[in-house]
């Protein structure tokens, strides 16, 4: 207790006995004996003064005057500790008060309305008041028969609403009185017959606080526990009863072999709390995790009401709670938000008003509703408490009313006071049959009594101890063969050392010298052998309740809501992030577009479109841009969730909705993104009329990226990894986009200079949009987009003309020469192939529609074949179609230049024609496009002929149905015997890609990848290792050392 | 598979071959810039010419028309393409007044240029033919001393 | 269940994006250009022996020639007589580009000889854009005269490849059946020298040389109208040669009023070791006076000043 609430309640005491009569003797004893047990002897002796000083302050007469102002003394002090004392605080206090006045049975009104006025102030409800003032002032027992009350004695009188728990020998009655909002227990003995609490004797006129964990024993038979009194309680609600059992857990870790656990016994049924004890590294939380049913045990069986929990681990999974240490807050959101989504996402029939009344219900229950509109905040960043926060996290796994609590380490990482006010939740959790495992290390002495039962652990996951805590210190003591074994707490504080238990479990032999050794004086399978023949298991009667359905799941929809929601909520509210996230693509768009605004005439300050360099650019740029963004919005989402979402794993709730709602928010921000950049480039840039095309293509990549980033959120483990990874992911596609490195001038390996686009970069999305961008741009313009088709028309016949034909003459002029000069070999087989091949092809093309001239010897084209007389043939044929490409040539390009001197005749149609062109066509992306830059115009690639200039007006072959390669920059994509245009077909295959990733994601595909790779490390290192000591032992040997 | 399509990938790019010049006749040109002849001149035209075996007696004949003028010191030169047979010959002509010719057909012999100073400014011609009427390629050039 | 029903909705969905997509914007529903491809009477070439034209063109002087004869008269180098670079955005068309192209090409030419090779980069774009745009662009071996460009001491070796470029080109639009093409572009580089020539700002001592040359200019004249009149058309509207030829007529009343005096002797030849050297012995000499002249460079102006327009 603390000073203050101590002063309080002195001044307290000093006001109730000022009242009519004054102090009397037996009163002053009662505060002495009070503060004795309380305090040591100094401060007995000094706050025995301070009672004194508020008894004689003021005079002694009860005068109306000096009732009032003692009234108004007492609201004042009421309400000034008030604030300070916590609901069991003040129901002590309360309970103190009465037993003050009962001291001398001076009841007088006056005195019974201070208390009255008291409890009003500490909102302790009527019916509790009056269950305090019949349990202290009443001793009949018909008078005491209430539902509050509890008699533990040897007779069986008939009662009505009392419990009763039958204690044989016992004389006199021991009366309980159970407070159940504040969950505490008081209790008074009737009679003066010897009786321990805790080891100590009880005085029958004194009230006393039954502490968790208690003992009561009388000296002989058996001892009633604080369990037994909990349970009898509770023997009328209505919840269901479950029976948990598990049978010989034996655990071996798949990595190592390592024993992990070692027979395993634990059977315990709804109401009870366990704690599972041990040193570090004994197991507990392997146990932890066996037990609640995320692992599944080497052998053993765990059971909960007779259903196999690994077997079936689906119909007990609802009534199954489980805490990690971590914290599964979202620190985005209020505390109040936080449990509002959890049971959005559990309860599928409660409207929102009801779902509201249950968070909130939830959240007083936890002491916070107080600062339920506080962020949470992370752990550095302090908006609540640690207790709070852990508090919080009980209350998510609760609002689902689980049967079964498994709680690891709840208090690591707390002060004492909020261990002690976890664990006093979690205590009053048993009170409502909830059956709790709560992993702990070390607990406090006040925390160690109030488990139930514990099991201690010991190395090598031996299961030395199960039972009673208090019971616990006496068993080791008396293995240990100390002094005072039978003593369970220290007999004058009340408290007991749990460390004394791990002291004994772990001494180590004392050496000749005094000093201790490494070697511990009872191994742990010499305790486990003491445990297996001193404790037996209490067995509990099996009842196996129908097991209660599990919490009703809301269906793919509205969980999908509840996340979505969560979720924007959760980026709303981070306003940094928001900001940074809708700013950051308008600013790089001016940044990029400003910077690259190139005016090619030095001396002019007009921007023309068509003179500016940086096109190409802007687009690569584009493709980038939203990779990154895409990238860096998402690669932390599953990441942050990674807890979250495994405790939600655990609710069976649906991945595909989780990751829809996070996919949703993405694309919303990925759109905002896109739009904001695209509108501000494109506006800067003056890229007119294209606006929607860049938009689109801007958003699918930045929604491939948002997915791909998604897998690696929740693929990799580390934040700081994520971060290492988007480079890898980034560069690749940089180079690879066809932007930066002319595929025809890349490493051949991989493909450079192929007819098509090198495979790996088939692979790169950022290399379709950039390319779907780029030929929408040059061909789709306003301007262009009328010329396209002639301009392609006369660039296939000039290829065909210039250089493909003149090429093919020039391998049969080749043979005539060689011929007539007498070669022994006037063609290559290679070059004979060369020519049908090419033959062959030029007879399919489109053209060989429009020319009579025919070719029938492609069967002669075979070295044993071929002769003079065929190569004139072939070079007549040749020489005719090159006329014929010739003449449509000339014919098209006149066409062409006629359209555009129409549309030049006059200065304002001049002008017109070169205002448009001059802001729709970009000369430099039409250099790019036409592949200027290029070697050589076609190329010899095994026995074909491949064309290289002029990519933008040629379409791929239309080789096999369902090849949908092509060269770069190719104007439309064949697929299934059909050309689409490119931008469209790109865009396609864009979300084809990102469906894939959503299947990856789906499937953790990435995630198991790197399992598998990392799994196949530690074989490795052991090969690494044999070969070291096979290397040591040779060179030992051969070196004699 | 992919290991295939390395493989596949590597022959095909074994044959991968840079095609020829498509410049046949400026590699001539170029050949012949780079003689002695060109020493000391600046380059005007050059005229190249390619004719398949023709009779002797009428052999196949390219005809240019050139201006040159007064004051001008002019070379004419010729290079054949060393794999055909045919030998070219440059005739100049002035309106169609034979002026001279890199071949004297008394002594069978070939002059590698001729230079020729103008005095009267006027309309030429330029003749080049292969001796013999061969099949032959070459290039003609004209050049200014300076 | 549920699951598997959302897969086969967003599968299901995603399939109809595809299909909407490809039929919205797949084949491509532009006009058809097949009909360019049907070969008609109509569009025979124009019946020019290749031989003739190419024998013929090669009579037009090449620019080396007259900005040789500028630069060792003496005359100093004027810029603002060049055709301006940035003017290459007015020329839409075939013709034009043509014209220009043979006065870009002089520009080029005459700015070499005189040295000033760091600022014929412009130029030298202008001339490959040209030649691209005329589909005649891989004869013009930009790469190198731009690398050449960087240093004044190769102008030999600069005008020794655009000269040939120029050539090829010529050479190849002849064989292509687009001799009206090179007749263009020889045109502009004729009618541009001529400009060079006649617009001299300050004219040296020995302008005679120049009067001379430009005097001479009437046998170009003569070949360069029978050129032209090959791609003449009774449709004034659609062949712009024929203006081209019209506006050679009002020239040629000037070069009328020069006459060429020619007198003939047989050269003298002398047989060195490996070469000949023939000694002209003929003499010639033009009859143009100042009014003719002025006369000549207004006429010349204005057509160039068409031509660049």
């Amino acid at each position: 207790m603390s000073e203050e609430i101590l002063k309080a309640l002195m001044q307290l005491f000093a006001i109730i006995a000022k009242q009519d009569t004054g102090l009397s003797k037996s009163e002053r004893d009662y505060v002495e004996n009070f503060l004795r047990h309380q305090l040591n002897e100094s401060s007995v002796k000094e706050y025995l003064d301070l009672f004194d000083f508020y008894i004689n302050e003021g005079d002694f007469t009860s005068s109306e005057q000096s009732k009032q102002s003692d009234s108004s003394k007492t609201l004042e002090i009421a309400e000034k500790i008030n604030n300070t004392l916590d609901k069991k605080q003040k129901i002590v206090v309360l309970v103190r008060l009465f037993e003050f006045v009962n001291s001398d049975k001076n009841l007088t009104p006056q005195r019974i309305s201070i208390i009255k006025n008291t409890a009003d102030i500490f909102n302790i409800c009527n019916e509790e008041y009056k269950a305090i003032d019949t349990f202290i002032l009443e001793d009949a027992p018909d008078k005491l028969d209430i539902k509050e009350i509890l008699f533990i004695e040897s007779g069986d009188k008939e009662l009505n609403k009392a419990k009763r728990i039958q204690y044989p020998y016992l004389e006199g009655t021991i009366i309980v009185l159970k407070i159940s909002s504040a969950n505490l227990y008081f209790l008074r003995y009737t009679s003066n017959k010897e009786l321990l609490l805790n080891g100590l004797p009880i005085n029958n006129n004194r009230v006393y606080l039954l502490a968790r964990g208690s003992v009561i024993k009388q000296p002989k038979g058996m001892p009633i526990f604080y369990t037994d009194i909990v349970s009898s309680f509770r023997s009328d609600e209505t919840s269901v009863k479950i029976h948990f059992k598990a049978e010989n857990i034996y655990y071996e870790f798949p990595d190592d072999g390592n024993i992990g656990l070692n027979e395993i016994n634990i059977e315990e049924e709804s109401g009870k709390m366990l704690g599972i004890l041990g040193a570090s590294g004994a197991g507990k939380t392997t146990l932890l995790n066996i037990i609640s049913g995320i692992e599944k045990p080497t052998i053993g069986k765990v059971s909960i009401n007779g259903i196999d929990l690994h077997k079936n681990i689906n119909s007990v999974k609802g009534i199954i709670g489980h805490i990690p240490q971590d914290d599964l807050l979202i620190e985005e959101l209020t505390v109040y938000e936080n449990l509002y989504y959890s049971t959005k996402l559990v309860y599928k029939d409660l409207s929102d008003k009801e779902i509201k009344k249950k968070a909130e219900k939830i959240l007083f229950n936890l002491g916070l509703l107080h600062i339920k509109d506080l962020k949470v905040g992370n752990p550095l960043n302090i908006e609540i408490s640690g207790g709070q926060r852990k508090r919080l996290n009980i209350g998510l796994e609760l609002i689902r009313e689980p049967s079964v609590l498994f709680v690891d380490e709840p208090t690591s990482g707390l002060s004492s006071n909020d261990s002690a006010n976890v664990m006093e939740l979690l205590r009053e959790l048993t009170v409502r049959g909830k059956l709790i495992f709560v992993v702990i290390h070390q607990p406090s002495s006040e925390i160690f009594k109030m488990f139930d039962n514990i099991t201690i652990l010991d190395e090598g996951g031996y299961q030395i101890y199960y039972g009673n805590p208090i019971e616990a210190v006496i068993y080791f003591k008396e293995l240990d063969n100390q002094i005072d074994s039978h003593v369970g707490e220290c007999p004058s504080c009340g408290s007991l050392n749990p460390e004394t238990i791990f002291s004994i479990i772990e001494s180590k032999i004392i050496d000749e010298y005094g000093q201790p050794t490494v070697s511990r004086k009872t191994s742990a399978p010499e305790w486990f052998e003491h445990f297996k023949e001193k404790i037996s298991i209490k067995r509990v009667t099996k009842f196996y309740d129908k097991l209660p359905h599990s919490f009703k799941k809301p269906n793919w929809l509205n969980q999908f809501k509840v996340y979505f929601k969560r979720d924007l909520l959760t980026k709303i509210s981070n306003k940094q992030y928001l900001a940074l996230n809708l700013l950051e693509a308008p600013l790089l768009a001016f940044l990029l577009a400003f910077i690259i605004k190139y005016i090619e005439d030095p001396t002019s300050n007009l921007y023309i479109f068509r003179d500016n360099d940086n096109i190409m650019p802007y687009i690569f740029m584009c493709t980038i841009v939203a990779l990154f963004l895409g990238l860096i919005v998402s690669a932390e989402e599953i990441f942050k969730d990674k807890k979250i979402l495994k405790r939600e794993s655990f609710l069976n709730l649906s991945r595909s909705s989780y990751l829809c709602s996070k996919i949703g928010i993405l694309f919303i921000i990925s759109a905002i993104q896109s739009f904001s950049f695209v509108l501000i480039g494109n506006y800067i840039l003056e890229i007119k009329g294209m606006n929607f095309e860049y938009f689109i293509m801007f958003f699918s990549i930045a929604a491939f990226a948002n997915i791909l980033g998604l897998n690696i959120s929740s693929a990799f483990n580390s934040a700081i990894t994520i971060y290492i990874i988007i480079p890898f992911l980034i560069i690749p596609q940089m180079i690879l986009t066809g932007a930066m490195f002319n595929f025809d001038k890349i490493n051949s390996v991989i493909g450079g200079g192929d007819e098509k686009v090198p495979i790996i970069a088939e692979f790169v999305p950022s290399r379709w949009a950039f390319e779907g961008l780029v030929v929408n741009q040059y061909k789709n313009n306003k301007y262009y987009k009328n010329f396209y088709n002639k301009r392609k028309l006369e660039s296939e016949l000039y290829y065909k003309n210039v250089y493909y034909i003149t090429e093919l003459k020039r391998y049969v002029e080749d043979y005539k020469n060689r011929k007539s000069s007498g070669h022994e070999k006037p063609i290559s087989k290679d070059n004979l192939q060369l020519l049908r091949n090419e033959i062959k092809k030029e007879k399919q093309s489109k053209f060989s529609l429009y020319h009579d001239y025919k070719f029938e010897q492609l069967d002669k084209l075979y070295i044993k074949k071929f002769n003079p007389k065929i190569a004139e043939q072939l070079y007549e044929y040749l020489d005719n179609i090159h006329d014929f490409y010739n003449r449509r040539f000339n014919h098209v390009n006149k066409t062409i230049d006629d359209i555009i001197s129409d549309k030049t005749r006059t200065p304002e149609k001049r002008k017109e024609y070169l205002k448009l062109k001059n802001s729709y066509h970009n000369k430099y992306l039409s250099d790019f496009v036409k592949n200027k830059m290029a070697p050589l115009p076609l190329v010899r690639l095994g026995n074909n002929l491949v064309q290289k200039i002029n990519p933008i007006y040629l379409n791929p072959p239309k080789e096999n149905l369902f090849n949908i390669r092509s060269h770069f920059l190719a104007p439309k994509k064949h697929f299934a015997g059909n050309y689409y245009d490119t931008f469209y077909f790109n865009l396609i295959i864009l979300w084809l890609m990102t469906i894939v990733l959503y299947i990856t994601l789906y499937f953790k595909i990435l995630t198991k990848l790197i399992y598998y790779i990392e799994n196949g490390i530690p074989i490795l290192n052991q090969k690494i290792w044999k070969m070291r000591i096979k290397l040591i032992n040779f060179l030992t040997k051969k070196t004699g050392i | 598979m992919i290991k295939n399509i390395f493989f596949s990938n590597i022959i095909v790019l074994a044959s991968f071959l840079f095609l020829a010049e498509l410049k046949g006749n400026n590699n001539l040109t170029d050949k012949c810039q780079s003689t002695s002849h060109a020493e000391g001149t600046r380059f005007i035209r050059d005229f190249p010419v390619q004719h398949t075996a023709s009779s002797g007696s009428s052999p196949r004949v390219a005809r240019y028309n050139i201006i040159l003028h007064r004051g001008t010191t002019y070379r004419i030169y010729a290079c054949n393409d060393e794999s055909k047979p045919g030998e070219v010959i440059i005739s100049l002509y002035r309106d169609d007044q034979f002026i001279a010719t890199s071949y004297d057909v008394d002594s069978d012999r070939h002059f590698p240029y001729i230079e020729y100073e103008v005095n009267a400014s006027g309309q030429f011609a330029l003749e080049l033919m292969f001796k013999g009427g061969k099949e032959g390629r070459a290039v003609g050039i004209l050049s200014t001393v300076e | 269940m549920k699951e598997n029903k959302t897969y086969k909705l967003l599968f299901f969905a995603s399939f109809l994006l595809c299909i909407f997509l490809l039929n919205n914007c797949g084949p491509d529903k532009r006009e058809d250009t097949s009909k360019l491809l049907k070969e008609q009477k109509t569009d025979k070439d124009i019946d020019i022996s290749k031989d003739k034209v190419g024998q013929m063109i090669s009579s037009v002087p090449n620019p080396v020639e007259m900005s040789s004869l500028l630069q060792k008269s003496d005359i100093i180098y004027s810029h603002e007589l060049l055709n301006p670079e940035d003017n290459i955005d007015n020329y839409k068309t075939n013709f034009k580009k043509a014209l220009n192209l043979g006065v870009y090409g002089t520009n080029l030419v005459y700015m070499n000889i005189y040295d000033r090779t760091v600022g014929t980069l412009p130029y030298l774009r202008n001339v490959r854009r040209l030649a691209d745009d005329l589909r005649i662009g891989k004869f013009f071996d930009y790469e190198t005269l731009n690398k050449l460009s960087e240093s004044s001491r190769n102008v030999d070796s600069v005008l020794y490849i655009t000269n040939r470029g120029f050539d090829d080109m010529t050479r190849y639009l002849i064989e292509q059946n687009r001799s009206d093409i090179a007749v263009l572009i020889a045109y502009g580089t004729w009618i541009e020298s001529l400009y060079l020539a006649t617009h001299v700002k300050t004219l040296p001592p020995n302008k005679d040389l120049i009067h001379q040359r430009i005097g001479e200019q009437k046998l170009v004249l003569h070949n360069m109208l029978l050129l032209l009149n090959n791609y003449r058309s009774s449709d004034n509207e659609k062949c712009k040669h024929n203006e081209l030829f019209e506006d050679l007529l009002k020239l040629k009343d000037e070069f009328d009023k020069v006459s060429i005096e020619y007198i003939y002797q047989d050269p003298i030849m002398k047989n060195f070791k490996n070469h000949i050297v023939v000694v002209d012995k003929s003499t010639s000499k033009v009859n143009i006076n100042q009014e003719t002249i002025d006369n000549i460079a207004k006429q010349v102006k204005y057509i160039r000043n068409k031509i660049i327009k």
